[in-house]
This record gives structure tokens, C-alpha cells and sequence, in this order.
């Protein structure tokens, strides 16, 4: 399927454009500028809605007074010299998979924009609405095989496609106890009937067809085209399918919550030719009791769920064509608050990132003894989004045609971390 | 010395001009030609090396301009300050420049890549910029002088026409300064063509591309011009189309085909009458005309036929709750603050209702506005009055508070959303309002200078500060009101008499102490300003003087934007696109269509029926949608009707339209939320706006996969189908009998509202012939019609 308008589209017109007009337009030293390979061809990003206490996670002050260091031990990991909380005891064997940014930074602690900075790489802005990172990557990367290039599973509202049209939002299941109406046929549907009524749906559409230069006329075109490969291959549904999974591998993700179900589901769509699945877990907003909290129900939740993720990403030899990305808005305050809680901190927080071209068994950057802010490698949340584009091989200095004509630039202020980078 | 380094920079500012015919004096002052003394003056930092460092991105937020600044310099933001500015520029001791040898100068070897610069290289050594730095350090980085702001910035020429044999034109951008002193700045400007297939720009010089229509943006220090830019295609227009523009068409005819014509694009014939109805019903009532009505609309002979139906349309209460709703979404009914949310279903019912009375009686839209606009919870109401409506409205239940709110005055809902106390959200209100009414955002300026507009921070703050006494709680006035009520209930239980309870009350009120903000520098007060207005007079009901400023009839944004956003609301993008951008940046796509539309607006009495009968009337809005002639894609320039998918509203009732159901349109429905969970479902899936957002971006006309997906399988809507197929075959002995061309064509208007074409009649007929279960046939061929294009589409 050849989805014009996405990346194979816009090398043409990039070509196209720049190389009729470079002389001109002065921009040759430009043309020439992506020749690079990209190894990772999905993401997959754990959000943490709430802003997780990566202090208590991945960035531990065991020297700090009690007053920062928390209730949580820091322990050794299968990377000499690289150490998390006690709690993420299976992750402990994976960090020689994994690259943790430690240095991380931006100036929005309040939740809602905050979101809307990490996913779209852009402070928020009234007059553009930013897309998010999994919107840019459906928009500039062909899909590999008919099911819907970007799903997002509890995915926060600031997951949006933005300025490049609502073609491009995240296919959102929310919620999902079963799969919704408008995913697969059903069984009550005759597959060879479903054929012959596409086949003479598509003659009455003939009739449409001399508006064929109008660009709606045009992608609905190419939207009935992917809906029926979708319906018919039902592959979302199969995807979603998870009692196809052993139960062993099913409670290993944690069968208990949604969240562990869910990334489950996230490896089955990527492995079925998703792009990019976003899963959500909330309750990450730790004011008060932020150790009993991640203690009990928020880290083995997640140690489960990603440790599982990782595994089989690395199992199944995906890992290094698939990015996969864990983090939320912001960090915690380094000072425990009288609530046994921390609050928001923005000053400095980490993220966990594997896989794609990532570097593995790594850490980049450093905060201070109290965690108050990075000490070397600052990044911010533009940095971020322009690495993982970059891993997939798109440049975030480069531009999208929006329908009315407009050229957008992905992202100019971001530069790829490429301390963080295999 | 300095005569053989002026010759070198006049060579090298040639160079980098790339025309020879210039003088580098054209950059700097006007006076300053010739000698080196009268240089010493030329090049100054506000007029040139500040509009180059915004030019270069250098006071971008990523870059300098962050307010922690970057290595170490800190710019203004988008160069708000170039006081500022100057200071940290010229800071000689950190080295940035280097009085005695310039090009010693960090400012210009680090932009330059000589020493390693964190942004990268932004400028060649020798290149006009790297010149003009060097020059103004050379000159001895002066402080700026007396201000001398900018009062006005023009390209010319004004329109610059394109063709084969003229393929390239020469421009000039001037600025002109409070003093009167003008300046070119052609060199110090982003420079920026609208759509880049038709034409580019390098220096001085627009090239055409292909052919189209464009602007060429020019923004210098701050401010932003503009030049239309047209690439006319290289033949005749039909005679047809070169007649229409003269004769007997209307203004809004004459005005877009006037356009057409000097780009040499046919327009598309008049659609025809099937057509026309679906689509006028479905942007004027939300629904599509069912199959009597096409058949009595088609056969009827009535030459004005056509205006009839319109009339009768616009005059539909029907219509009144489309534009109801249209309102709710622009004013955002469904932000309340930190309203509870159990209240929500009502609040937005009494909006919907308030506005669908004002539509219903087309009242005056200047009316309308000044009650949202200068909108209390009492009207003329006294408090105790007040206090004792709500203890009636209380007893007597909650049934018709819609119709009453409907007759209620003034619209304080709009007003009603809470922050913490008694206050309002100013600045949420102030953006809302001036994109709503004015057509222009304003929310980039809360934080910072407009990157691309003109507004400041303090523009922003001035113009809050209209609304900031405005309060939702409790006025002097209604506390004694309640304690007075309080004490003759008391007396009255002493007497042993029922009192009624007292709900509890709220209002929204003016407050006699504004919480003003102030400006940004120096905490002095701002006085409450429009944006592009005087100020206004401090005391008194703010409100009220900034209605009079805004429905006065000269007001260059008011009628502007109405008109623009129901032009939108018929061609599916506005004149100015997006509808609350209007800016220097985004030029109308036809300006003389757009003033005269104001124009007509403002002396019809704002006029709202008027208005949109005269675009109803249109043939650009009764053209087909099929393109007429080789590449006329121009939808925007109204050569053909362009197409777009039908609002969530109007495909379940299209579904339902087409299956008979009995169901009440959901385009009468006041909320957002749907009546049935499967309608709630489509709303979801066709993106029904959610009446929350400040701006206009809540509106997809975009197709989705999901939405493909939805119709493609939904075994819901397989069912219902079956479902009327039985019930319309009931009365039908044979399969050659549903076979008939009748009936067929029974299914198709149903649909599609229109009949089959002689091709879809016998691919119809064949499949009656190779189905053995009618019912089966009859179905497929519906459930194939609702899954065409044709369906979901506004065509």
C-alpha cells in the first residue's frame, strides 16, 4: 500500500522540490543531507500518566539525607556500576538492554501541557496544534502491512495528530474490556459476501471518481482501499486477540491489570506491522504516599509488563527494530513532602529507553546528590522527540505538506542525543 | 583606508544582493549615501541588527531567546525588548564585540563557525548580515537613539503578476518610522511565499513556479506585509466563464470569477437540482431531503424554485438550531470551568435554546453579540426580584428553565466560568472573545511577543483587562437582597408559615475593583484596550464601551470575520482560512469578496439571513463539484464546490434517512452528547466537536480509517438495513418488480439523493438477476450505496 502524502510520498516531493528548484532556492547543501539507515522501524511508548518519581525508579540518591533518599534501596544491576530501585527486580537483569536518560529537563510541571511538551516535542502553542510523536511517525513512514499504523491503548488526550488532520490520530482503545464495534467483522459476517458487496460498492463508486483531484475525494479513496485490507486480513482484531498467548505468557505481563494486557497487545501489533502503540497506566501522581503506592501496585505493574515486553522483544530478535520508550511528564520533587508524597519536578527526571539503535547497558547524563537538576548532558523533551524520529529515519528538521499547501517544519528545536545512541 | 574598506563592503552587500543595480546605501538610511561620515548613522541597531537577529532565529525560544538564554547570551524573546537587548549585544567585556577590531567580535565569529557557536553556523564570514554587524561595531555599536518605532510596512508592488515571459519580478519591502523616515528592508525580512509550489522568493526576487495564487509574507522587526503573488495559466477561459464575470451574475459572482478569469481557470457548471437540494439541506438543516421531497423538488417547474427552497430553508427553525450550535462550538458552551460537571447537560441545553430563539427571529447579529457581550445574571432584575424568580423557578421544577433561559436578555452563561473565588478566567475569556469575535489569536502573546503578529504581552494584558470586572459569586447587592429574604422567612416560620427554600444562588456581576493586570516592564497599569484600539475609559461598565468600540460600524474585524465564518460554514473553509487567524500572515483568498461581503453585511443591519441567502444564491455556491477543464483544482478560488465530509450529526441522520427510521434529526440536539449509545458511537467516530476549545480546531472534515472501518463493518447498521428492506419489499410480489427501474431508483434516492445513472441502473438490475434471495439483492446494493464516497460526503 503506497499512502501518498507519507514518507515515500514526501522523499519524491522532497526530491522533486529540491532538486528542480535547489539552484534557486539555494538550498543544495540541504538535498543530500539523509542518507542515513535506520535500524528501528516501531515504537513503543509506555506512558506513565501522572508523572512517575523517577528519583525512586531509575535515578536513586542512596547518599542524599532521608529527606530526599526515600524509603527505597538502590540496588546493583546485570550493568556494573548501573543501579534501580529494589522494586524493579526484574528489570534489574535487563538494564544490559537498556540506555536511561538521566538528565532530562523542561519547565512546565503541571500535567495537561506537560503532556502535550513531551509528546510533541513543542511548548503548547493556541494558534498550532503540535502533532504527537506517534502522529509523525504514521504520517512519514509507509505502513508494512494492512492494520492501523497507530494505536494508542489509555492514551492521554494530548495524544493528538495535531495540525496533520484527524486521519493521523491515534486509533484509541480506551478502556477496551472487548473489542469495539468497527475493528473486524464479526462472526456473523460471510467474508465472500463482505467481498461481493465491496466489489459492487466499488461500481457505484465510479460515479465519484471525475472528482479525482479533490483531495478528500482522494483519501477516502485510499482509506476504503486500507479498510477493507484491514477487514478482510481482520488483523487488528487477531492482534488484539490475546487468548492466542499461553496464560504463563499472559501472567507474566501481569493478567491482573489492563496495563499488563495491554502491552501484551502492544507486542502482537507491532509484530503484525503496527508503527507506533502508545499504552497508558495511570496513577502515577504520587502527592501522598508515593512509596506504598509504587511499592504495592505501580512498579510491579510495571516491572512486570515491561520486563515481559523486553524479553520477548529481545526473544524474538525485534529488539533492535523496535524502540521502546517509558516515561511520563515529569518527574517528582527530590524533597518527600509531609504527606510521605513527593510533587511535580521538572527540573530533572529520567526516562527509560531500549532498542531501536538506543545504546544498550547505558546511562546518559547525571543529576546532582539531590536530584535537583542534571549535572551534565541536559536534554529536553525536544531532544527526545527528534532522537527517536531520527532512529526511524525521519529528521525533524524536515517539512510536511499540509493539505492547504502549508509546509510544515516536524521539529526545529530538537537535536538528536547522540551520547544516548548504540 | 576608509574609502578602499567602503568599496570592499559595497562590492561584497552587491554580491550578497545578487543585483548589481543596487546600492548597498539602500540598506541603510536613505541620507547616508555617499560619504563615511553620514554612515557613523547608517547602521543601527534597532533598524537593522535587531530585525537580522530575529531574521536569523537568533531571539527564537530554542536559541537565545530562551529565557535562560544559551551560552550564555539572552535575548528578548522575538525581540520584545530591545533595550535589552542591546545591552547584552553590545557587552564588550564578555567579548560579543570588540570595539577596536571588529572582527575580533564573538557575535560575528561564532555565527560565522570561526569559533565553535552551539546553534550552529547561521552566516558566512562576508555575507550581508556578517557585514552589517561588523559595520555597526566598526561604527562603534552605538545605543539606539531617540525610539523611532515603525508605523507601517509595504511591499510593492502590491500585486506582482507572473507569466512565461515574464518569469521573475524584482520587489521592494519599505518600512516607514513614526519620524516619516522611510528605509528599505527588503534584506533585514523573513521572507516567506504562502504556498511554496507557486512561486519562490530569493532576495529580491519572486520566480513562478506553476500556476496559482500566493502572497508573499514580509515580516521585519515584528511586523508582517504582504504582496499577492499571481501565476495565471497560459490559455483562454471559456467564453461561458468570461460572460458570467460581466453581466448577470451577482457581485459575489463577479468578484470570483473576476479572480478566475486572471488565472485562466474555467469554473464548473451549475449542479444539478438533486444535487443541489442534498446539499443545501445538508448544510442548512443538517440533514438530507428525503425521497418525496427530491421528487418534488426535481419536478417542479418553477424557474425560482431554487430561492424558494432556500428561503424556506433558512427560515426553518431546524436551521436556527444548526446555527445554534455553530455558536456553542465558536463560544465554547461546554468550558466551564471548574463548574461541577453534573450541571453540564443543562448549561449547554439553556445555551443552545438562547441562541436558537435569537436565529429563529434573525435577529440583528450586532444585537445578539452586545448580549453576550455586556451579559449579567439579573438583566434589569433587582436583586431581591432576582433572589425571588429563583426560589419560583425552584418550586415549580426544572422543566422549562431552557425556554425561559431562551427569553432571558443577556447570555451571562458565557461569563460563567469559574477559576478560584469569585473570579472568572480573564485571560481564557479575552482569548476567546477576541478569536470568536475579532478573528484573531491572541494566546501566543500571553507568554511572549507575537513571533509572527504584532500583538505584545501588554496588548494581551490591556486587553484582559476589559473584562477584569467581571465576577461570578455574590454582589453586595444580592447578599443583602438574600439576608433580607432570610429575615422575613425567619419572621415567617415564627408565624408558623411554609417558607420555600432558597437554592443557592450565584451571579455574574461587575465588580468595582478590577484585578487588573499590568505591564510587563514596570508593573504600571494598563488601561483596558481592544486590540489595534484606543483605550478605553477605565471606570464604569468596561464591557459596555468595548461593545460600543466593536459593533461600531467602522470596525475593520467585526463584520469581517462574521461574514468570513459563514462563508465557511457554506464552502467548508473561510475566505480566511483558518477563520480566527486573521493576520498580515494569512492573507483572504479573495479580499475584494471579503470586503464587499462585510460592507454589504454592515448596511444590511447585520443581517444574518440576508447574508447567507446571498451566498446560498451564488453560482459558486450552486457550481458542481466536478473539476470543468484540465487542472482547475483551485477549490479555494471557488471554481468548483469543493467536497468534504458531512459533520457527525448529519451521517447518523443520513443513516437514518436512508433506512426510513423514525428518529428525531439529531441536528435538534442542544448537547453535545447523543440521544442512543450507537449515535454517541458515530459522534465519537466522526469527531463531533466538542465545544470545549478556544479556537476554531475542533472541526475535522477529514476522512479516517476508523470511519472507513465503522460503515465498512458495523453489523449494527447490516442489520438495520435488513431490517427496512424487509419491511420496503413487504408490499412487492416479485424479485422483477423490486427489479424496476422504480424502485431501484427508490434505493439510490434514498442514499444518495439522487437517481441512478443509466451504468448504476443495470449493475443494479444485473444483481437482482444473479441474486437468488431478494431481499439479499436489495440489501447489498443499499449497504453498497452508504458505503460509497458519495454518502459520507457533502458533494
Amino acid at each position: 500500500m503506497l499512502i501518498q502524502n507519507r514518507r515515500s510520498f514526501l522523499r519524491i516531493g522532497a526530491s522533486g522540490l529540491f532538486g528542480a528548484h535547489a539552484a534557486f532556492l539555494g538550498l543544495s547543501k540541504n538535498a543530500s543531507a539523509a542518507t542515513f539507515e535506520p535500524g528501528a522501524q516501531n515504537v513503543i511508548l509506555i506512558w506513565l500518566d501522572g508523572a512517575p518519581s523517577s528519583i525512586d525508579m531509575w535515578d536513586l540518591k542512596p547518599n542524599a539525607p532521608d529527606t530526599v533518599r526515600g524509603e527505597f534501596k538502590a540496588v546493583s544491576t546485570d550493568v556494573p556500576g548501573i543501579q534501580i530501585c529494589e522494586h524493579l527486580t526484574k528489570m534489574r537483569q535487563l538494564m544490559s538492554h537498556c540506555t536511561l536518560i538521566r538528565s532530562l529537563q523542561h519547565s512546565i510541571p503541571e500535567h495537561g501541557p506537560a503532556s502535550q511538551l513531551m509528546l510533541t516535542g513543542h511548548l503548547p502553542s493556541a494558534s498550532e496544534q503540535y502533532p504527537a510523536l506517534g502522529s509523525v511517525t504514521m504520517k512519514m513512514l509507509s505502513p508494512k502491512s494492512p492494520i492501523p499504523q497507530n494505536i494508542a491503548f489509555d492514551s492521554p488526550s494530548a495524544n493528538t495528530s495535531g495540525y496533520l488532520g484527524s486521519a493521523y490520530n491515534p486509533f484509541l482503545l480506551n478502556n477496551m474490556a472487548s473489542i469495539p464495534v468497527g475493528l473486524s467483522l464479526g462472526l456473523e459476517t460471510d467474508r465472500d459476501l463482505f467481498d461481493q458487496r465491496i466489489q459492487l460498492r466499488d461500481r457505484f463508486e465510479q460515479a465519484y471518481d471525475h472528482l479525482g483531484n479533490d483531495g478528500t475525494v482522494v483519501s477516502l479513496k485510499q482509506l476504503h482501499k486500507e479498510a477493507k485490507e484491514i477487514l478482510m486480513s481482520d488483523s487488528i482484531r487477531k492482534a488484539l486477540d490475546i487468548s492466542k498467548e499461553t496464560e504463563s505468557t499472559r501472567n507474566r505481563y501481569g493478567s491482573q491489570s489492563s496495563f499488563g494486557t495491554n502491552v501484551l497487545r502492544a507486542r502482537r501489533l507491532v509484530e503484525a506491522g503496527t508503527r507506533f502503540v502508545t499504552v497508558g497506566l495511570s496513577g502515577w501522581d504520587t502527592h501522598t504516599n508515593n512509596f506504598s503506592q509504587l511499592k504495592n501496585g505501580l512498579l510491579p505493574q510495571l516491572d512486570a509488563a515491561l520486563s515481559s515486553l523486553l524479553s520477548d522483544l529481545v526473544e524474538r530478535d525485534m529488539l533492535s527494530s523496535t524502540i521502546v520508550c517509558c516515561l511520563g511528564e515529569f518527574g517528582r520533587t527530590p524533597n518527600i513532602n509531609g504527606n510521605v508524597g513527593r510533587d511535580h519536578w521538572s527540573r530533572s527526571f529520567s526516562a527509560l529507553v531500549a532498542g531501536g539503535g538506543f545504546a544498550a547497558g547505558a546511562v546518559y547524563g547525571e543529576t546532582d546528590e539531590f536530584g535537583q537538576e542534571p549535572l551534565t548532558n541536559l536534554c529536553t523533551p525536544s531532544d527526545l522527540f527528534a532522537t527517536v524520529l531520527h532512529l526511524v529515519g525521519i529528521q525533524s528538521n524536515e517539512s510536511i505538506k499540509l493539505p492547504s499547501g502549508r509546509l510544515m517544519k516536524i521539529n526545529e528545536q530538537g537535536n538528536v542525543i547522540a551520547g544516548a545512541l548504540a | 583606508m576608509s574609502k578602499v574598506i567602503d568599496t570592499m563592503i559595497h562590492r561584497l552587500l552587491v554580491l550578497a544582493l545578487g543585483l548589481t543595480c543596487l546600492s548597498p546605501a539602500r540598506l541603510f538610511a536613505q541620507s547616508s549615501i555617499g560619504s563615511a561620515e553620514s554612515n557613523k548613522e547608517a547602521v543601527r541597531f534597532d533598524r537593522h541588527v535587531q530585525p537580522l537577529l530575529s531574521k536569523l532565529g537568533c531571539n527564537a525560544g530554542a536559541c537565545h531567546g530562551n529565557s535562560e538564554g544559551r551560552g550564555g547570551l539572552r535575548l528578548s524573546l522575538f525581540g520584545a525588548d530591545p533595550k535589552m537587548d542591546f545591552l547584552a549585544f553590545s557587552d564588550e567585556q564578555s567579548g560579543r564585540i570588540d570595539r577596536k577590531s571588529p572582527s575580533q567580535s564573538l557575535v560575528l565569529q561564532k555565527p560565522s563557525m570561526i569559533v565553535e557557536h552551539g546553534g550552529g553556523q547561521r552566516f558566512e564570514n562576508g555575507s550581508l548580515e556578517y557585514e552589517t554587524f561588523r559595520r555597526w561595531i566598526e561604527l562603534g555599536a552605538v545605543e539606539l537613539e531617540k525610539p523611532d518605532p515603525l508605523r507601517e510596512l509595504e511591499v510593492s508592488p502590491a500585486t506582482c503578476k507572473l507569466n512565461q515571459t515574464e518569469p521573475e519580478k524584482s520587489f521592494q519591502v519599505v518600512a516607514t518610522f513614526q519620524s516619516g523616515e522611510k528605509l528599505d528592508v527588503t534584506a533585514l525580512c523573513t521572507l516567506r511565499i504562502a504556498d511554496e509550489s507557486v512561486a519562490a522568493v530569493q532576495k529580491q526576487t519572486i520566480k513562478c513556479l506553476q500556476p496559482g495564487k500566493t502572497f508573499l509574507i514580509a515580516t521585519y522587526a515584528g511586523r508582517s506585509a504582504n504582496a499577492t503573488i499571481i501565476v495565471p495559466r497560459e490559455r483562454e477561459v471559456s467564453a461561458k466563464t468570461s460572460r458570467s464575470a460581466s453581466s448577470e451574475h451577482g457581485p459575489i459572482d463577479q468578484l470570483i470569477d473576476k479572480q478566475l478569469i486572471e488565472l485562466g481557470i474555467d469554473s464548473s457548471p451549475s449542479c444539478d437540482d438533486a444535487t443541489f437540494l442534498r446539499r443545501l439541506r445538508l448544510t442548512t438543516l443538517g440533514s438530507p431531503p428525503d425521497v418525496e421531497t427530491i421528487k418534488r423538488f426535481v419536478g417542479n417547474n418553477d424557474p425560482k424554485k431554487r430561492e424558494k427552497a432556500i428561503d424556506e430553508c433558512l427560515a426553518s427553525s431546524l436551521h436556527a438550531s444548526v446555527l445554534a450550535t455553530r455558536m456553542c462550538e465558536i463560544l465554547g458552551s461546554r468550558d466551564t470551568g471548574n463548574f461541577p460537571n453534573r450541571l453540564e447537560h443543562e448549561l449547554e441545553t439553556k445555551w443552545h435554546a438562547w441562541f436558537q430563539a435569537r436565529f429563529d427571529r434573525n435577529e440583528r447579529y450586532d444585537v445578539l453579540v452586545r448580549h453576550i457581550l455586556v451579559a449579567t445574571s439579573r438583566d434589569q432584575l433587582s436583586a431581591m426580584d432576582y433572589v425571588d424568580n429563583a426560589i419560583h423557578a425552584n418550586e415549580n421544577g426544572q422543566k422549562s428553565e431552557a425556554t425561559e433561559y431562551a427569553k432571558k436578555a443577556s447570555l451571562d452563561l458565557f461569563w460563567q466560568r469559574w477559576k478560584v473565588n469569585e473570579e472568572v478566567d480573564f485571560e481564557s475569556l479575552a482569548e476567546r472573545i477576541s478569536a470568536a469575535f475579532l478573528g484573531v489569536r491572541i494566546e501566543c502573546a500571553k507568554c511572549h511577543k507575537h513571533p509572527f503578529d504584532r500583538w505584545t504581552q501588554d496588548d494581551y494584558r490591556a486587553f484582559s483587562n476589559i473584562f477584569t470586572q467581571v465576577r461570578y459569586g455574590m454582589s453586595g447587592e444580592l447578599r443583602i437582597a438574600l439576608s433580607d429574604k432570610l429575615q422575613e422567612q425567619r419572621a415567617a416560620t415564627a408565624s408558623e408559615t411554609r417558607t420555600k427554600r432558597i437554592p443557592p444562588l450565584h451571579e455574574i456581576y461587575l465588580s468595582k475593583k478590577p484585578f487588573d493586570f499590568v505591564k510587563t516592564t514596570d508593573n504600571a497599569s494598563l488601561p483596558p484596550k481592544p486590540l489595534a484600539g484606543e483605550p478605553l475609559r477605565s471606570d464604569g461598565d468596561r464591557r459596555e464601551y468595548f461593545a460600543i468600540w466593536l459593533l461600531d460600524q467602522s470596525n475593520p474585524y467585526f463584520a469581517r470575520n462574521f461574514v468570513n465564518r459563514v462563508w465557511d460554514i457554506y464552502f467548508g473553509s473561510g475566505l480566511v482560512d483558518p477563520v480566527d487567524a486573521f493576520s498580515a500572515t494569512n492573507s483572504p483568498s479573495n479580499a475584494e469578496l471579503l470586503d464587499f461581503l462585510a460592507n454589504e453585511f454592515v448596511k444590511s443591519g447585520f443581517d444574518v439571513r440576508q447574508l447567507e441567502t446571498a451566498i446560498l444564491n451564488s453560482h459558486a455556491w450552486q457550481r458542481s463539484a466536478k473539476a470543468n477543464g484540465e487542472g482547475s483544482s483551485g477549490t479555494e478560488l471557488y471554481a468548483r464546490f469543493p467536497v468534504r465530509i458531512l459533520p457527525a450529526c448529519a451521517i447518523v441522520d443520513s443513516l437514518s434517512n436512508a433506512l426510513r427510521e423514525e428518529s428525531t434529526p439529531t441536528t435538534s440536539l442542544p448537547t453535545f452528547a447523543a440521544g442512543s449509545d450507537t449515535q454517541q458511537y458515530y459522534f465519537d467516530v466522526f469527531s463531533r466537536p466538542e465545544r470545549k476549545s478556544r479556537c476554531d480546531c475542533e472541526r475535522f472534515d477529514h476522512p479516517t480509517l476508523r470511519q472507513s472501518m465503522l460503515l465498512l463493518s458495523d453489523e449494527g447498521l447490516s442489520k438495520r438495513i435488513d431490517v427496512f428492506v424487509e419491511k420496503w419489499l413487504g408490499g412487492m410480489d416479485s424479485k422483477e418488480d423490486c427489479a424496476s427501474e422504480e424502485h431501484i431508483a427508490e434505493l439510490f434516492l434514498s442514499a444518495l439523493a439522487r437517481w441512478p445513472t443509466p451504468a448504476e441502473l443495470r449493475v443494479a438490475q444485473e444483481h437482482f438477476a444473479n441474486k437468488s434471495n431478494r431481499d439479499q439483492a436489495a440489501a447489498d446494493i443499499l449497504w453498497s450505496l452508504i458505503n460509497t464516497s458519495e454518502f459520507v460526503t457533502l458533494h
